[in-house]
């Protein structure tokens, strides 16, 4: 990424990061990191990068577009960007706290009480409390308004039932963003309403789930007569879909890898490849002199390029007031797919080496696009499939019919 | 680095745009198609009396002293409504040779005519063996006394059948493919053995293939000192692809808006063929290309002036490899989802696809920019 693009204030945001992560980077742990924040697995992953996320925040470069009054620094927007670029090309662990800090911590800010904001935003930036989302069920994925857990007002308190799934780092939570149903007469979306849940609470069960990497990370929640205070719900009853939209759109922003280091677009996977490729051979040479594969590396360091500038166009005003929600819709659709075929062509470069498991010993690059390959589907499925993202944008940003 | 436009530069895209929806409706460009010219030498002017072609030249020769940036808005724009009138070839390819290497006396003889909108120019730069090196000059200058003989031939001159100045280059030393020993002539029109054979290009516009067999120009007419024009002509090809880039936006803009507009009128099955998600998808992943190839061509807009050259190459090659591969997707699906009547000559969807085959292949197609991107020192 060219320095020179930068304000002058995001220019010395950026001095500053870097060398914060070239002087701190972490040492190796002595066990398997994650790759993103969707796999975390083990108390013993989940603390390391607890400290991590710590050590990133008491140095300034975490929660620098919030206000300081709520534990942030401020910056206009775009700067906690210029730290996840830092990040990226940094190669350094990513963020744990991540729903707390691009779903939940956003949503807060914009619709909490002032209580809300003074009792969850600082936290969430130290990683004191850990947050998870409980939107998805066994029943409602893309059909998300349909959600069946319910909320039933009693006195003071709220009872909660019923089943969430897809819950990243659900075994650490403090606090889940939670989607209810507090009408069950309201037409689907109108009856919905959109609680901070505490986690610790009795009768709150969480069973891990396996993924296809034999990683865990997903778990399920289950609920039963959960009572919680009335006070847990963000604005009024009924507002929860209103919000939830608002939050999927933070969520989109934040799978572009704009937060907290994603690296999805953040310039170093591009890095990462060529490095493979000057690892493994083809006929009796580095990959990376054959034309074939330098043909395809190239390619997609222009489709990296061509996102890391709609990244910085969708900031600025003027070049999208024609159809100006388009770029950050586009951002995560368009981000994931990329990551997907990134990983793709990784394994095409490792030939025969793309079978090794991930960790194995003589594993090209450790086995990371074995893995990232497999991973990349979470993005390009979760926070709303790829499918139902172009449902979006053809309805919304081009105005097509709503589909049959 | 700023992306954002100045009032002044958004005024300039919204006059543009209503000049060149009024001035230079398709129906303009499906008329000219069968004149000679294939363009108007009044509406030319106008142009120039707008202070369009001045926007590209420094005020010391003339010019308003505009930047790239504000060229690209005119072009996207020009794109859009496939004005055919020769703005790259008179105004970015020969005239920045002139501006670049030419004389103050020359800049009087052949820009201020140009900046006027009384003549056209023409770069006769490409040869057969050479595909997009410039350095590929087999045409030879041979001094004679004080004046060159020219002897050779170049192709795809655009607008080299209308231009009342062309300027050429030719070997005054050196083999075809080196740097070293390439000369810029500049010839009127009516200079002797200059032979013109106009050619028709897919898109319904046109070019010239320019044989020079003997032909003797005075000493006076080389731009520049002998020998030393590779890297002038080496920016000429960086700014003839961004300006591709930038008119390819436009192309690509206005065949998703005719593509989507299609989709909410055309009726199948009893209701708007939009509603059918296998088409609202394709018409959303030609929005997607749209914009990714926006990014970059703002980014090679901008990058285009640097005066690094390694910067400047990175940036257009990008931008050209995107337009390549975002331009024929969307112009493809485009026909695609227009059905039937997307291939007749009847519909305007047609014009704009294979415009875009011809901007794809001016400047260095995606091959060869793919090749120049990965042979920075960084792969």
């Amino acid at each position: 990424m060219d320095p020179t693009r930068d304000t002058e204030g995001k220019r010395d945001l950026r001095e500053r990061a870097r060398a914060f992560f070239r002087d701190n980077r972490p040492s190796d742990p002595g066990f398997k990191l994650p790759q993103t924040f969707l796999e975390v697995e083990s108390e013993e992953q989940f603390l390391w990068l607890e400290a991590w996320q710590k050590q990133v925040y008491g140095a300034g470069l975490l929660g620098v577009e919030w206000p300081v009054a709520y534990g942030g620094k401020g910056l206009p927007a775009g700067s906690q960007r210029v730290v996840a670029e830092e990040m990226g090309r940094a190669g350094v662990p990513f963020i744990v706290n991540r729903i707390g800090l691009d779903w939940a911590g956003p949503t807060i800010l914009a619709v909490g009480t002032e209580e809300q904001k003074q009792r969850y935003l600082r936290n969430i930036l130290s990683c004191d409390e850990v947050w998870c989302q409980g939107f998805s069920e066994p029943g409602a994925g893309s059909d998300l308004a349909s959600l069946r857990t319910s909320a039933v007002r009693k006195g003071d308190h709220y009872i909660v039932n019923g089943h969430k799934v897809w819950t990243t780092q659900a075994l650490w939570a403090d606090f889940m963003i939670l989607l209810a149903r507090t009408d069950s007469n309201a037409p689907k979306h109108a009856g919905i309403s959109y609680f901070l849940f505490p986690m610790k609470s009795k009768g709150v069960s969480v069973r891990p789930l396996v993924k296809m990497t034999g990683e865990g990370g997903f778990n399920q929640v289950l609920f039963e007569d959960v009572e919680v205070p009335a006070s847990c719900l963000l604005a009024g009853e009924g507002d929860g879909w209103r919000l939830a939209v608002m939050t999927l759109a933070f969520e989109r922003g934040a799978s572009e890898g704009s937060a907290t280091g994603g690296a999805l677009a953040s310039g170093g996977e591009v890095a990462r490849l060529v490095a493979l490729a000057k690892e493994v051979s083809r006929d009796g040479r580095p990959s990376s002199e054959d034309p074939v594969m330098r043909d395809r590396i190239a390619e997609l360091a222009i489709e990296e390029e061509a996102l890391l500038a709609s990244a910085l166009r969708a900031r600025v005003p003027g070049l999208v007031e024609e159809r100006p929600l388009a770029l950050p819709f586009l951002s995560k659709l368009v981000a994931t797919e990329f990551g997907q075929k990134l990983a793709a062509v990784g394994q095409e470069l490792e030939g025969p080496l793309a079978q090794y498991a991930f960790g194995a010993e003589r594993a090209a690059d450790g086995g990371h696009f074995q893995r990232a390959y497999m991973n990349s589907f979470g993005f390009t499925i979760g926070g709303g499939t790829s499918e139902i993202q172009r449902n979006l944008v053809g309805e919304r940003i081009l105005g097509l019919p709503k589909s049959t | 680095m700023n992306f954002d436009l100045t009032p002044d530069q958004k005024l300039l895209e919204s006059t543009v745009a209503s000049f060149v929806k009024k001035e230079s409706p398709v129906t303009r460009f499906r008329a000219l198609r069968e004149d000679p010219v294939g363009y108007s030498k009044s509406l030319w002017k106008t142009m120039a009396e707008l202070g369009w072609i001045g926007l590209a030249f420094p005020e010391s020769a003339g010019g308003l002293g505009g930047s790239f940036v504000d060229v690209a808005i005119l072009l996207e724009q020009f794109g859009a409504g496939l004005l055919p009138e020769p703005y790259v070839a008179s105004v970015l390819s020969a005239g920045t040779a002139i501006l670049r290497a030419g004389s103050a006396e020359q800049h009087e003889a052949f820009l201020a005519p140009l900046l006027a909108g009384d003549t056209s120019l023409a770069l006769a730069w490409a040869e057969r063996g050479g595909r997009y090196d410039p350095t590929w000059v087999e045409t030879a200058a041979t001094k004679k006394g004080d004046d060159y003989v020219l002897q050779g031939e170049k192709i795809f001159v655009q607008n080299g059948h209308a231009a009342d100045v062309i300027v050429v280059s030719a070997r005054t030393a050196g083999a075809p493919g080196d740097s070293d020993g390439i000369s810029l002539f500049v010839l009127p029109r009516e200079t002797e053995g200059l032979r013109i054979t106009p050619v028709k290009t897919m898109d319904g516009q046109r070019a010239a293939m320019i044989k020079l067999d003997g032909v003797i120009v005075p000493g006076a007419s080389r731009l520049g000192p002998e020998g030393a024009a590779a890297p002038v002509l080496d920016e000429i090809m960086d700014l003839g692809a961004a300006a591709a880039c930038a008119e390819g936006l436009g192309v690509m803009r206005a065949a998703l808006a005719m593509t989507v507009d299609y989709l909410k009128t055309r009726e199948q099955f009893g209701m708007k063929i939009g509603t059918f998600q296998a088409l609202q998808h394709r018409a959303v992943d030609m929005f997607i290309r749209t914009e990714l190839a926006k990014s970059t061509s703002i980014l090679a807009s901008i990058k285009v002036s640097d005066p690094d050259p390694a910067a400047r190459r990175f940036a257009v090659s990008a931008a050209k490899v995107e337009l390549a591969i975002c331009g024929r997707y969307v112009t493809q699906q485009a026909i695609q989802l227009h059905g039937g009547i997307g291939i007749t000559d009847e519909h305007d969807i047609g014009l704009y696809f294979k415009r875009m085959h011809v901007l794809n292949a001016l400047f260095g197609d995606e091959e060869h920019h793919l090749a120049r991107f990965a042979a920075q020192p960084a792969f």
